[in-house]
């Protein structure tokens, strides 16, 4: 498995639990939908596997690290070198280009600037964006600037690349194209795939689809990876 | 290049930072010119006066603060002297208001003087740039300080005429940006007739030869030994400054005037500071979302501090920049408007220069600190819920 939680759970000020006991896996390569209406704990729950959250208690293990255990000096290193992020929108550094903000990673990375350019280029290539480099975002459209945001989330060749509702401002087709594209880049590239969302044309692309409900996990279909 | 689109992007903003800083710089420099200048001439003067000790009349119950040739010979006998130097100091426009530089017509005795040029140090001689010495023998002829040569608007052949007396001009001298760039020399006896002719007390007195001011020449540690032995063995009623008490005085005016500089330098902090520091907060609450965004990618706390204070750190530079600049222009046009009148009142060094642009941009980064801990402390989820 390449992501493991177990029995994660968020508890906010004054009471509030985000998240009772969700323990779920997926398996290297799996393209995984979390769904669930506003306030059901998903975004929360994508926080914490994306190690930007730590929770309240359980356990989330990336690729054989448990992260719930390390520091918060190594949090953002692991995020460098195992997770990319697409957001839902405003991905984009509005001062840097196309070609800067898909090099932000392997700057932190500390890779040699012709290199990163190298990297960078062909990543917004893959995308479809080559023509689009020296654009600031402001430049580009919604649709281009979550493309943007999908190459910079793959440069780093991460094992998991998580997402925010990434079509959440997209027209229908728009967001289709943009979906069929993620697809295609992360199973070509071996990548596991987690998207919080609540666009059933996103949850159709999925090769399965967890519901959530009041922090609970309420369906889990099987895992189909055989890992 | 991020940084400079970063503040481009507010260039109303940063620009106006960057003048506050410029402000603040540019008190900076015109304060630090005119220290820099007046510390030259202090620096002159210590040069001047290291190998000499001062001597003066106090004058006695006739207020004739007079020295006689009796004087100047006990001076010579004192062990230790190895020459003395004797001038005729006079006003050199009796009508003259406050001057910044005065200026004075000096009698010199040619041989006198150019014996004692060989016992002071290198850096207190004075050279003829322009024309020459006048022969000896020679009179009403004048060797000009470089102010004195630039105010008057002289040259060597013409004629400058003071105390009613008309003087021509032989000689133009180095510019020292010191205390003889406002002297005229001339011969100790035509100085000696224009002071009894203008003083029947003088007249009346009928003295052979006098002067107003003699230099002991020392080497400078014996200074204050041999300053101590005249005081003790010489006839009462002289005024003797040793080259060390000189020195101490230069340098207590000098402590003085970097206090002054330091003084409106922290004032250049206070203000400059204050509004970078302001500027960067907002930039950081602006930047929130693109904060988050970048620690959700991977940057660390260090990643974020260091752009941060890469900003910080432009923007005290760019108003160093500025404000060395502007400071030069002001400088260069207070000192057209005065050179006109003599003298350059400013002097904007390199060293100066250097100070004030590190000084703003150390500034920048100072008032960067906080603002760069506060992003770098964004928890990333919060951050990303910005819009």
């Amino acid at each position: 498995m390449l992501l493991e939680a177990e029995g994660v759970t968020k508890l906010y000020p004054m009471g509030v639990r985000a998240l009772d006991g969700v323990s779920l896996r997926v398996g290297r390569g799996e393209f995984v939908g979390i769904m669930g209406r506003s306030g059901s704990g998903k975004s929360t729950l994508l926080h914490i596997l994306g190690c930007l959250d730590r929770p309240s208690g359980g356990n989330v293990r990336i690729d054989g690290v448990e992260v719930t255990r390390l520091s918060d000096r190594f949090l953002p290193r692991l995020r460098l070198h195992k997770l990319g992020f697409v957001f839902q929108a405003h991905n984009l550094v509005p001062t840097l280009t196309a070609l800067e903000n898909v090099s932000l990673p392997l700057k932190y990375l500390r890779v040699s600037p012709r290199a990163a350019y190298e990297k960078a280029r062909a990543a917004l290539s893959a995308v479809g964006l080559e023509d689009r480099m020296q654009h600031l975002p402001s430049q580009l459209s919604g649709g281009q600037q979550q493309r943007a945001a999908i190459a910079r989330a793959l440069v780093n060749d991460p094992a998991l690349v998580l997402a925010d509702e990434p079509t959440g401002a997209l027209d229908t087709q728009t967001a289709r194209e943009l979906l069929a594209l993620l697809r295609r880049l992360v199973s070509e590239r071996g990548q596991t795939f987690v998207v919080v969302t609540h666009d059933p044309l996103v949850g159709r692309q999925c090769d399965r689809v967890i519901t959530m409900e009041d922090g609970r996990v309420k369906e889990i279909p099987e895992s189909r990876s055989g890992d | 290049m991020e940084i400079l689109r970063n503040l481009y992007r507010r260039r109303l903003r940063t620009g106006l930072t960057v003048l506050g800083i410029a402000v603040g710089i540019l008190a900076f420099t015109v304060m630090g010119g005119m220290a820099e200048k007046i510390n030259m001439i202090i620096r002159g003067g210590e040069a001047y006066f290291s190998h000499r000790i001062a001597v003066r009349s106090n004058g006695g119950a006739l207020r004739l603060n007079l020295l006689t040739p009796e004087d100047i010979a006990a001076l010579r006998q004192v062990p230790g002297v190895q020459e003395v130097e004797t001038h005729i100091m006079l006003p050199l426009d009796e009508s003259a208001g406050f001057e910044l530089a005065p200026r004075f017509l000096v009698g010199i005795d040619l041989p006198n003087f150019l014996r004692a040029q060989t016992w002071s140090g290198p850096e207190a001689s004075l050279h003829v740039a322009r024309g020459a010495w006048w022969k000896p023998g020679e009179h009403q002829v004048a060797v000009l300080g470089s102010a004195v040569a630039r105010k008057m608007k002289l040259g060597v052949g013409d004629l400058l005429t003071t105390h009613g007396t008309r003087f021509k001009v032989v000689g133009v001298l180095e510019e020292t940006l010191s205390v003889p760039d406002g002297w005229v020399m001339v011969d100790q006896e035509d100085a000696r007739g224009l002071m009894v002719d203008s003083s029947d007390l003088l007249k009346s007195l009928n003295l052979a030869s006098f002067v107003t001011n003699a230099y002991a020449l020392v080497d400078p540690s014996q200074g204050d030994k041999i300053t101590d032995i005249m005081a003790s063995d010489l006839r009462r009623g002289f005024l003797l400054f040793s080259p060390q008490q000189l020195a101490k005085a230069a340098g207590q005016a000098t402590t003085l005037l970097n206090t002054a500089i330091l003084g409106s330098g922290v004032i250049a902090v206070i203000v400059g500071a204050l509004s970078v520091i302001n500027t960067m907060f907002i930039a950081v609450g602006e930047r929130t979302r693109e904060i988050g965004i970048k620690k959700a990618i991977g940057a660390t706390r260090s990643d974020i501090i260091r752009e941060f204070l890469a900003e910080s750190t432009v923007i005290g530079f760019l108003g160093g920049f500025l404000g060395v600049g502007l400071g030069a222009l002001v400088i260069a046009g207070i000192n057209w408007y005065t050179r006109d009148q003599g003298t350059p009142v400013f002097i904007l060094t390199p060293r100066l220069a250097i100070w004030g642009m590190s000084f703003a941009a150390v500034l920048g980064a100072v008032a960067g600190v906080l603002p760069a801990l506060r992003a770098a402390k964004l928890d990333p989820v919060a951050a990303l819920r910005e819009l």
